[in-house]
């Protein structure tokens, strides 16, 4: 199937849209009455310009340059990278979940459970290796941060424990 | 005088001994894992330095760069895979050296040239960061504006294919520097009613997710890593050896890892290449170069043992980092409260000789430690990936929790190792965008100023005489980056 916009132009398109959003978020800052000539909203409000300009420059680039490229020289978001942005992207998964549960169960065993599930997402096979990694693991961390370094880490179900808060 | 009672002071008074050996093994570990590199194993730790004494957190910082640029010829010589950028080069003649046998030998010749390179550098950083500090001394905001575009025109040298894809980072950067309170007028800027946003976001943070969670979210996607021989065991090379035959290329380490050090956005990688490229021409032995030249390893590995302190001269002098591992530090100044320039040396002195005896201690430890603790090296980079990555994830989203000890942070990280993974796969340059993060603030604030200063006239910044310079140096600097860019392009079409 033939796509729309390469890498390039894709970037392009997102940037300038978040330029324009920047902007009219720039345009909206109140103006203080102790405010300097160029105000809160000045250095932003160029910042979203220049942004704007050189993500435009970037798709004119990637045009003319796909212009002068034969068909298969070109390089767009194959099948090959939406499937690495998956494996990223579960991994990133992972530690979101871990933030929401953490302050729910706890340091201890949100990490412990962290420390399980990215290794069963990069496949290691459920052993005892594994299982042992993540108690050892958990209870290692929890001591470091505790103990070694004096931060009161989320106790949430175990507030009994010495540390947690 | 004055200088060395405080470098004595912080040694005997703080546990900068222990740190700089902590710093240094843990660097040579980082350093030696493919994949992690200097300026992640730098980042893995400096939310870690938080409740630290501040000198002893910058000591701490900066022995980890340093055992990380020795760590990373280990790997690059026993197994052909670089552990670090700057390492890449040492491939070349270090994996040969050991194919041929002599893989303890290329390792000696790595540790001690690379001894020899950090002390070089200690001895420059010492003689040319306070001099430069003098000079910024007489530095008026529109001098400081300067400067801070002199730091964010490194941009323009950091991309591989296009200006553009420095310069949309670097805005990018800057514009997560004006998220939190306006610096002159206290309007809340971009907060979106978050109290955790007011006071901005931290640079660490950026850093943190930019270096180290983006490139966990990489090698989560790549092969399992090679594993190295076990029973390796180092032959350190003969002062007749040192002093003969690989003089000449510790020599070209020295001067190429001093300038490319001073000049920001080169770093080690560059001064590694070209140190290699300057002693194969200077050599008696060209033939050998690519074949298992000990002088092959010699001189890429003195010259990034050197560029570890010089590379520190514009960070300490005028706080512009340029390379990763200096942002990070730069950063781990600021987490501190410490501003660098002249300021730092007026009125933390103790910082400044304190970071440069850390040094001097940090590169005896890599000695002593590169030296003693190989095998525990080989056998810690033997453990199998999945489980350093899981590792690592953790003490990441743990350490970050710790700088505030809010969850806010940790999501903040997840979120900027998304944009540094999308960074890398659109071919923007991270270090660009770090620049803007640190500089940011910088620029604009100093514009304000110099602007309330003048009473509004525009010319402050071309009649001051430092200011004018500077922001002429830093046009001239794009201007010869775009000119190289075109060159090599014009070049490049021509040989196709």
């Amino acid at each position: 199937m033939k796509k729309l916009l390469d890498k390039d132009q894709a970037a392009g398109v997102f940037l300038i849209a978040l330029g324009v959003m920047y902007y009219r978020l720039a345009s909206d800052l109140p103006r203080s009455l102790i405010s300097d000539r160029v105000g809160a909203e000045g250095f932003p409000k160029l910042l979203a310009s220049a942004l704007i300009l050189f993500s435009a420059v970037l798709i004119v680039q990637s045009i003319v340059r796909k212009l002068a490229q034969a068909a298969h020289e070109r390089e767009e978001i194959s099948n090959r990278n939406w499937r690495t942005f998956a494996h990223a992207g579960g991994m990133l998964g992972l530690g979101f979940g871990y933030l929401l549960i953490v302050s729910r169960v706890g340091y201890l065993l949100s990490i412990a459970l962290l420390l399980a599930a990215a290794l069963r997402y990069q496949k290691e096979p459920l052993s005892t290796r594994v299982l042992l990694t993540a108690l050892l693991g958990g209870v290692f961390f929890w001591a470091f941060f505790v103990y070694a370094l004096r931060t009161p880490m989320p106790a949430g179900l175990w507030s009994a424990l010495p540390g947690g808060r | 005088m004055e200088g060395l009672s405080l470098a004595w002071a912080v040694l005997t008074t703080t546990p900068a001994v222990l740190a700089a050996a902590f710093g240094v093994a843990w660097g040579i570990v980082g350093g030696a894992l493919p994949g992690i590199s200097p300026s992640i194993s730098m980042a893995l730790i400096l939310p870690f330095t938080y409740g630290m004494n501040p000198v002893v957190a910058i000591i701490l910082l900066a022995s980890v760069y340093v055992g990380a640029e020795y760590g990373g010829s280990i790997p690059a010589i026993l197994i052909s895979t670089p552990g670090t950028n700057a390492a890449t080069v040492t491939v070349l003649d270090g994996y040969q050296m050991r194919l041929q046998g002599r893989g303890g030998e290329a390792l000696g010749i790595s540790l001690v040239t690379g001894w020899v390179g950090g002390m070089a550098g200690i001895v420059i950083l010492i003689f040319m960061s306070g001099w430069l500090a003098d000079v910024a001394l007489l530095f008026s905001p529109a001098a400081y504006f300067g400067i801070g575009v002199l730091g964010l025109s490194v941009i323009a040298s950091l991309s591989d294919s296009t200006l553009i894809k420095g310069f949309i980072p670097g805005i990018l950067g800057m514009m997560v520097a004006t998220i939190g309170a306006d610096p002159l007028s206290g309007v809340n800027r971009f907060t979106f009613d978050r109290p955790e946003l007011i006071t901005g976001i931290s640079p660490i943070v950026v850093m943190i997710g930019l270096f180290a969670m983006s490139e966990l979210l990489v090698q989560v996607g790549l092969p399992p890593w090679p594993k190295g021989e076990a029973n390796v065991r180092i032959e350190l090379p003969g002062l007749k050896m040192l002093l003969g035959r690989l003089g000449i290329p510790q020599l070209i380490g020295i001067i190429v890892g001093t300038f490319e050090g001073i000049v920001p956005g080169a770093g080690g990688t560059v001064a590694s290449f070209i140190s290699y490229n300057e002693a194969r021409r200077w050599s008696r032995h060209k033939e050998e170069f690519g074949k298992g030249s000990p002088e092959g390893v010699a001189a890429p590995e003195c010259a990034n043992n050197v560029v570890t302190a010089t590379t520190l001269i514009p960070v300490l002098a005028f706080g512009i980092p340029g390379s990763n591992s200096a942002a990070i530090l730069l950063g781990g100044l600021l987490l501190h409260g410490l501003a660098p320039g002249p300021q730092l040396f007026e009125r933390t002195p103790e910082v400044v000789y304190g970071l440069f005896a850390g040094l001097v201690l940090a590169n005896m430890f890599m000695l002593i430690l590169g030296y003693f603790t190989i095998r525990q090296c080989v056998w810690l980079v033997n453990r199998p990936k999945p489980y350093v990555l899981a590792v690592i994830f953790a003490l990441v989203l743990s350490g970050s929790y710790t700088l505030n000890q809010s969850l806010f942070d940790p999501a903040l990280l997840l979120l900027f190792g998304l944009v540094g993974y999308l960074m890398r796969y659109f071919g923007f340059s991270m270090l660009a965008m770090v620049l803007g993060v640190v500089l940011g603030f910088m620029v604009e604030t100093n514009f304000r100023r110099a602007l309330v200063m003048s009473g509004g006239d525009y010319s402050t910044f071309w009649t001051d005489p430092i200011g004018a310079s500077l922001i002429g140096l830093s046009f001239l600097f794009i201007v010869s980056s775009l000119a190289g860019t075109l060159y090599r392009q014009l070049k490049n079409r021509k040989t196709d």
